[in-house]
């Protein structure tokens, strides 16, 4: 996993690129944002913006609005390793840590980096409101 | 399969008490009436302990969920302590391979060959593919009945599987030899009937291997299988049993899965016409109807492993040391999870869900192989219109394990 030193670099290095949205006519009185997006980057370089409700998982936002090279063979069990990303490095620390069968099947995809997470461990909260992944060239 | 046949195995499977279901005997396999046995099972006792099979006592794990359980908890099921058939061979007979092994040794070892089937290969592959398959498809001969299975399965498959090992182009047929022998239980009456058999064929598998071997470790790393493993810190140091386990796993992985899937596509289409029909009107469901196809054949029957404690699957305590069968074949016709299971619709919601590549650290290394295979044979039918009439019964092989057709007689009209 990444060393604290190389995400600070890893964010500075991704400074200015306008990562953090603020939305606040989405903030309700409870101050809980309605609903949270996520920025999809296929691997071509083609951007959805997916609004993904509280709990689901990015690999079932991604299904569910048919963004192009996820595929989530498995269901969402981890099981399988088809719904890859790569997390934008300013987002690392709030999608938190791989599990350990999560990085058993990332062991094996030869397109994995640092940044590499399944979509299918990762579940949308108001803290990953404005969560940004790109998509590998292909699911293996 | 005749209708009498279905009907008699169906009235069989209702009346045998469940404990006498014995789901692995090969014959139920190649004579294709083994479905109602399942049905039974997941029915009324999805996790089912046989206690007098013909391989053994054995659990049956028959259904989608529990499959899925199994396969992704390799720390209590081992590939390694018993290896991954239900067929037991002692320690000392078995050829290891990394299919067969738990981490960290599977997780070097896999690591050595999967660069072959990754992205960029593959794109590197698909138009040598394309031309094989033209080529193959353009040669068949017209208004004669052939066997599909030979001139095309066994042919582009095996072409393909020469190919990642730089394996002599005219010596290929050898491969498919190789890789019946090796998935071949001896059994009475078949041409192979002792291990001692089996064993003396794939020696000279080995030998051959051997040769190759020795050529490209002498040579700057390539690209090829061989290469691979001869230059891997992780492989290069195989002993002779090693090397013939993972050549095996590696010549069956490509060879009789895809081929088998290959047959049972054009099976299924000529059953289901207007599938067929739906797929010439809308190319673009070729892949979802490869997906379907794998799923609707499931290639590889049953994977098998082996208790190392005690657990609970599906209310049912395993013990350690027991011997777990999980039927992929029983669980891609899990109704609780797929929708209209025994039917082949190639436009189903989720056709990317089934179990036939397994899940879990073990799942196919070469399945976006597979499908890119299948995918580019349907593309080049279609776009030649080509109308392959099935003219007779297939003829499946004895296995429980390989899932597979030994003939399907064809026609293509002029």
């Amino acid at each position: 996993m990444l060393t604290r030193r190389k995400l600070q670099a890893a964010i500075n290095g991704r400074a200015g690129t306008g990562n953090f949205i603020h939305r606040p006519d989405q903030l309700k009185k409870t101050g809980r944002i309605a609903v949270p997006k996520i920025h999809f980057l296929e691997f071509g370089g083609r951007e959805h913006l997916i609004d993904v409700p509280h709990g689901t998982s990015v690999m079932q936002a991604a299904v569910d609005n048919s963004v192009p090279g996820i595929d989530g063979d498995c269901g969402g069990e981890c099981a399988c390793a088809t719904c890859h990303v790569y997390v934008d490095p300013a987002w690392l620390e709030k999608t938190g840590e791989r599990t350990v069968p999560e990085g058993e099947l990332l062991n094996f995809a030869s397109t994995a980096q640092e940044n590499s997470r399944l979509a299918c461990q990762i579940r949308m909260d108001d803290a990953l409101d404005g969560l940004r992944v790109r998509l590998p060239e292909s699911q293996h | 399969m005749s209708t009498l046949a279905v009907d008699r195995a169906r009235n069989e499977a209702q009346a045998v008490s469940l404990d006498r279901i014995d789901v692995s005997d090969p014959r139920r396999f190649q004579d294709d009436t083994v479905w109602p046995y399942f049905e039974r099972l997941r029915r009324e006792d999805p996790v089912h302990y046989c206690r007098d099979g013909m391989f053994g006592p054995y659990w049956s794990i028959t259904k989608y969920r529990d499959i899925m359980a199994v396969d992704t908890n390799h720390k209590v099921f081992s590939s390694e302590a018993g290896g991954i058939i239900i067929v037991d061979r002692n320690v000392g007979e078995r050829f290891p391979n990394f299919i067969s092994m738990d981490p960290p040794k599977h997780d070097e070892q896999r690591k050595t060959v999967s660069p072959i089937v990754a992205p960029a290969n593959l794109a590197n592959l698909e138009g040598l593919i394309r031309s094989r398959v033209c080529t193959i498809l353009d040669s068949l001969p017209r208004q004669e009945t052939f066997n599909w299975v030979d001139k095309v399965s066994i042919e582009l498959t095996t072409q393909m599987l020469a190919t990642l090992f730089d394996f002599p182009f005219e010596d290929r047929r050898l491969l498919t030899y190789w890789s019946d022998v090796a998935t071949t239980f001896p059994q009475a009456g078949q041409p192979i009937d002792t291990w001692e058999k089996r064993d003396a064929i794939l020696a000279e598998c080995l030998a051959y291997f051997t040769r190759l071997w020795n050529e490209r470790i002498n040579k700057a790393p390539g690209s090829d299988l061989i290469s691979m493993l001869a230059h891997s810190p992780a492989t290069r140091n195989m002993q002779p049993r090693e090397f013939l386990g993972n050549l095996i796993l590696l010549i069956v992985g490509g060879n009789d899965t895809t081929r088998n899937s290959i047959t049972g596509g054009l099976w299924f289409m000529n059953q289901n016409p207007d599938q067929l029909q739906k797929l010439r009107n809308n190319p673009a469901l070729i892949p979802s109807a490869v997906s379907e196809i794998i799923r609707y054949q499931t290639p590889l029957a049953h994977m098998r492993r082996t208790a190392v404690q005690d657990a609970i699957v599906g209310g049912k305590r395993i013990r350690e040391g027991d011997k777990v069968v999980m039927w992929y074949i029983s669980g891609n016709r899990d109704e609780e999870v797929i929708e209209n299971a025994n039917s082949f619709i190639i436009d189903r919601k989720n056709p990317r869900q089934h179990l036939s590549f397994g899940f879990g650290i073990h799942r196919c290394v070469g399945n976006r192989l597979a499908e890119m295979q299948l995918r580019i044979l349907w593309e080049e039918i279609l776009r030649r219109e080509m109308d392959v009439k099935v003219t007779g019964e297939p003829v499946r092989v004895p296995s429980n394990f390989v899932h597979g057709y030994s003939s399907l007689p064809v026609q293509i009209a002029a």
